[in-house]
């Protein structure tokens, strides 16, 4: 029998709705029903979830970041500016897919995944696409620790003594060949398949409530009212060039032009999502719920589940593993590693795309009121971010510093949001370097951002601290080799291994200024 | 070729750019000047092209020249124009970011380089502006007064009588015709919408705005047609031509109500109706721009710095000053003086608005036009003939005549490379004249086919300096500005004009010569529609291009050119009577 936390992606959980309440601190002793709900004392839940959204390979940098925001100094932290985020400064890769969430989000940069190489990150932190087990055919050896989702998943400060249905939620829309977060050098694969999570979640159909059941809410989110709004103007507008394209005036080659001019608003349409996040939404049915479970529905399947799943307490970390780069067969990865620089143009498709399925999940977690008032988005974090800060063509290999980390929600106002946030003038232990004509430049090490989650889910430093080393961070080599030939001080990768130790950090290292610190 | 330009350029201080440009010329001759129609074949006849369309012949049927156009979409400045036409422009300013996202057209008018159809940036430009603005608009009761009637004073509380009458009315004016019964009641179901995403009225009134801004019939040009005959445009279309035609935006009330009574099918009524269109504020811009587009304005170069020097002016903003400069003259021809195109290639009207203009102009600073020392005419414009060298360059201004008066089109040589490097080896460039070096640089029988045409248009202008000032002699600075010497000014030229040759002297024989042959009369009928249409001419357009031709050739004022454009195009289209 499989002992907990091994090798399974998510755990059933056999425990009663009443045993999570009790671990959450709530005190509620009959059957919870909507029209009960006033009886539950919304301010003693925990409402604090947070999801990983994952991609490989990072970004080239000027197509990720906004352009053209006025940034000034953030007083009292040197080296760090910011400036707020506006709707005509986003990228080509957000592009209008976060528009009416911008003051929901925020964009970090200049932090360095201290330690790159390969793709190393699994060491610290869930943004991983690296299978920790093998690596050109030699067994890895080494000191590593849980990456950042189980941390907390194991942390007493997060679920306690309580056994969700799910401890992390790991799904992914790109296949399950990698595995994407490690706990006590262990794989832990993802799920793709929606019906395999929903199983997992709801067993026998049927969800054990979680504890913030909520009425359902009596309309849509501002957010979400005004993307209904707009995406029922471009079915409105769709519907008209339809009607002129069937117009007998028009011939073949103006049913070219129309077609396309279409397909351009279906683009605006995919972006606004389907505004049906608040509707989806409904913890009076955590016992009536379903997923599609098709390809085609697979990014709303997840979305659903994630959200849901954190609707009715069925988990509260979520790791969701977005379309891969590494499939050779899209021509995405040889485009990151430099192979293909024609396949550039797939790459920041495929960032779209990612982009575009995180502004939808943002979306319907900001749809749904929960009973403290705030939105599910309001209530938790997302982190969108990569296992590499930039190998995208002509890069020169695979480099950690200005990674790309987009995070979302203020985990009930511990974080600031609605900002560009620019910590490449802080003293850190990142390198400078060029890639095609763009500089990166290092700031503190991504440890800090970690330290900054860790700290406001309360988790204490002995709950992430290895073998007596101080801080989070990542701890040794990575092969056989490594370790013991050089001892970690020399060759090849002992720079490696030394930056690693520097890039460790205690609870004191948070990152200022995004971390509010409440 | 431009490397091994280049590389010259470093040997021979002071010339090697004027060199490097030579090489960059070179062209050979592979247009076609006696190409007619394509025979006919397959494609329909309104979408043939044709190899040369300046010599396409009225001979085809009436039926086949009826062509009710294709679909394309508004322009930059026609979107811009439209919306300034249908919404008040505090209504616009917001948007003013949204709007800049409409990404602009080229600036010159050349074959193929108008893409027809929408993309992304302009789809999402369309898009955001349209809720931009509906936003703004329904917020702000001044400005929804201005667009809709009293009733929809307060859209929160809006009775459907009210809007179906704003939906019919502003509807008319979006898609320029009345909208049907069917379109009303559709916008009318469109505001009715139960969605949750809608908490009020005013916010279904945002809707419909919306709706309406992104209507395929606002940002494409849709022509649509009479009853059982496909080929014949109705009177809604044939307003809209006329409109964009004249002015670059949409039909005012009075055109629509033209429209409406049937009276756009009279030829008199139709040319009346273009003429007060072109004969307004609205007309004129559009006259700017079309000119822009053929000269290509927005292209011509920075004057060199040690030209700038040795004329004694100063630098910045004078490429601007040359622009509007050269269109006041085409302005003053057009609109004032209803000059013909011989005017328009032989006026001395100069217009020194400057001190600096004033300068290089050889006239007293005035607020108006005044005569010059001698005709210039349109190749005298100091923003044509501006040099980014510190010598005049012949092979460029050749160049210029060549294909923006003579719509010749020369395709590069293939496999000719410059030997103007070794040509010119040896020789003291400062002792050569710019002619001189144009032509021995040029002279080898394989660029002597093409440069035989395109040298001799320079040769003619050399009369004028870098910056376009008069001179009598050609005075020979360094590229540090050092004056070397001044050297004797030749401007006669033999020219190839309708495939025969004939000597003209100056400026003043290239524009008259220019201004009588039918090359140049055929081209500036190709020109002006290819600035109001933004697309080559077809064969199906041949006897619009005719009529346009026979008017350049008749002296008719250029201002009646533009007028006979829009009605050749409503007789082809079988719009008028």
């Amino acid at each position: 029998m499989m002992k907990k936390h091994e090798r399974l992606p998510v755990r059933i959980c056999t425990s009663s709705r009443r045993m999570f309440l009790g671990a959450l601190g709530a005190s509620v002793s009959i059957p919870l029903l909507p029209s009960l709900v006033p009886e539950v004392d919304a301010q003693d839940l925990d409402y604090s979830r947070v999801l990983f959204a994952v991609w490989s390979h990072g970004v080239y940098q000027p197509l990720w970041y906004p352009t053209g925001i006025p940034m000034s100094d953030v007083p009292g932290q040197p080296g760090v500016r910011s400036g707020p985020l506006s709707a005509g400064s986003m990228s080509l890769y957000m592009d209008n897919y976060f528009d009416g969430l911008l003051d929901k989000i925020s964009i970090l940069r200049g932090i360095s995944q201290i330690g790159a190489w390969g793709h190393p990150t699994p060491l610290a932190l869930s943004c991983s696409e690296f299978k920790p087990d093998k690596r050109d055919g030699e067994p890895i050896v080494g000191l590593y620790p849980s990456s950042i989702d189980n941390v907390l998943a194991d942390s007493s400060a997060v679920y306690g003594g309580a056994s969700p249905a799910v401890d992390v939620l790991r799904l992914s829309l790109g296949g399950t060949r990698f595995t994407h977060s490690i706990r006590n050098f262990r794989n832990l694969n993802c799920l793709d398949s929606a019906q395999d999570a929903f199983d997992l979640l709801f067993p026998g159909g049927v969800m054990s409530p979680g504890g913030n059941e909520v009425p359902p809410p009596s309309g849509p989110s501002p957010a979400e009212a005004e993307a209904r709004r707009r995406r029922l103007l471009v079915d409105r507008v769709l519907g008209d060039y339809q009607r002129l394209r069937g117009d007998r005036r028009i011939g073949s080659a103006d049913q070219q032009l129309l077609d396309q001019t279409m397909d351009h608003y279906r683009d605006l349409q995919t972006g606004l999502g389907d505004g049906s996040g608040g509707g989806m939404l409904d913890t009076s049915l955590c016992s009536d719920f379903s997923v599609a479970n098709s390809d085609s529905a697979r990014v709303d399947d997840h979305i659903r589940l994630f959200t849901q799943g954190f609707a009715c307490g069925a988990t509260r970390i979520g790791y969701w593993r977005m379309r891969s780069s590494h499939s050779d067969s899209e021509g995405a990865h040889q485009a990151s590693n430099g192979a293909n620089q024609s396949a550039s143009g797939l790459y920041t498709s495929r960032m779209r795309e990612n982009s575009r399925d995180v502004g939808l999940l943002l979306r319907a977690m900001d749809g749904f009121v929960e009973a403290n008032g705030k939105t599910m988005l309001d209530n938790s974090l997302v982190v969108f971010c990569s296992d590499l800060a930039s190998s995208v063509y002509g890069a020169g290999g695979h480099t950690g510093i200005d990674a790309p980390f987009l995070v979302a929600g203020s985990l009930g106002g511990k974080f600031e949001t609605g900002q560009l946030i620019d910590y490449s003038d802080m003293s850190g232990d990142g390198l400078l370097q060029n890639i095609r004509n763009y500089d990166l430049r290092g700031g503190p090490p991504h440890n800090e951002l970690m330290i900054s989650i860790l700290n406001a889910f309360n988790v204490p430093a002995s709950d992430y601290e290895v073998d007596g080393q101080p801080g989070f961070g990542t701890y040794g080599c990575t092969r056989t080799r490594e370790c013991t030939a050089n001892n970690y001080t020399q060759g090849r990768y002992s720079d490696f291994y030394q930056n690693v130790q520097r890039g460790r950090r205690g609870p004191g290292a948070e990152l200022p200024f995004w971390r509010k610190g409440a | 070729m431009v490397r091994r330009g280049l590389s010259f350029s470093r040997v021979v201080v002071g010339y090697g750019a004027l060199v490097s440009i030579c090489g960059l010329s070179i062209y050979g001759c592979t247009g076609s000047f006696d190409s007619g129609g394509t025979p006919p074949g397959t494609v329909p006849l309104e979408r043939m092209p044709v190899e040369d369309p300046t010599a396409l012949q009225c001979t085809i049927s009436e039926a086949d020249r009826r062509s009710v156009g294709d679909l394309r979409r508004l322009s930059h400045d026609e979107y811009l124009n439209t919306l300034r036409a249908l919404l008040p422009a505090a209504a616009l300013e917001p948007a003013r970011p949204v709007l800049a996202l409409f990404p602009d057209d080229p600036t010159a008018i050349s074959p193929g380089e108008f893409d027809p159809s929408h993309g992304r940036e302009h789809v999402d430009s369309i898009f955001r502006t349209s809720t931009e603005v509906a936003e703004t608009i329904v917020a702000d009761p001044a400005l929804l007064g201005q667009i809709a009637p009293d009733c929809l004073a307060d859209p929160s509380n809006a009775e459907a009588p009210c809007v179906r009458e704003w939906i019919g009315e502003f509807g008319r004016r979006v898609v320029r015709r009345p909208l049907t019964d069917d379109e009303i009641d559709s916008y009318f179901a469109l505001y009715q919408t139960d969605d949750e995403g809608f908490t009020d009225d005013a916010q279904r009134i945002e809707l419909v705005l919306a709706a309406l801004l992104n209507a395929p019939e606002l940002v494409f040009h849709v022509t649509s047609t009479e009853g059982d005959a496909p080929r014949v445009v109705d009177e809604y279309t044939l307003a809209s031509r006329l409109s964009y035609r004249t002015q670059g935006g949409p039909p005012d009330d009075a055109l629509l109500q033209a429209a409406e009574t049937g009276s756009l099918a009279d030829p008199a009524e139709l040319r009346t109706q273009a003429e007060r269109l072109l004969d307004s504020e609205e007309g004129r811009n559009f006259v700017r721009q079309l000119f822009s587009r053929w000269l290509a304005l927005d292209d011509r170069p920075e004057p060199d710095r040690v030209a700038i020097e040795s004329a004694g002016v100063s630098r910045d903003g004078i490429r601007e000053e040359f622009r509007e400069e050269a269109l006041a003259y085409v302005e003053h021809v057009i609109f004032d003086r209803r000059g013909s195109f011989t005017d328009l290639m032989t006026d001395d009207a100069v217009f020194p608005g400057t001190e600096r203009l004033a300068t290089i102009l050889d006239a007293e600073q005035s607020d108006g036009p005044v005569s010059g020392p001698s005709p210039r005419g349109l190749l005298g414009r100091p923003a044509l003939l501006t040099s980014p060298y510190p010598r005049t360059n012949i092979i460029t201004r050749g160049t210029f005549v060549t294909r923006r008066m003579l719509c010749r089109e020369l395709e590069p040589p293939p496999g000719v490379d410059t030997v103007a490097d070794a040509l010119l080896e040896g020789r003291d460039l400062t002792e050569m004249t710019a002619r001189e070096i144009a032509t021995v640089s040029t002279e080898p029988p394989a660029c002597a086919e093409c440069h035989d045409q395109l040298n001799p248009p320079g040769f003619a202008l050399e009369s004028f300096g870098p910056l376009g000032q008069f001179r009598r002699q050609e005075d020979v600075y360094t590229n540090e500005g050092e004056f070397v010497r001044s050297l004797e000014i030749r401007d006669e030229a033999d020219l190839i004009l309708d495939e025969a040759s004939s000597e003209v002297q100056g400026i003043e024989g290239l524009g008259s010569a220019i201004a009588v042959s039918e090359e140049a009369t055929s081209c500036a009928a190709v020109q002006v529609f290819r600035a109001t249409h933004l697309r080559e001419p077809r064969a199906s357009d041949a006897c619009h291009i005719d009529a346009l031709r026979a008017a350049v050739r008749e002296e008719r004022s250029l201002f009646d050119v533009l007028v006979e454009n829009v009605i050749a195009e409503a007789r082809a289209v079988g719009g008028v009577n």
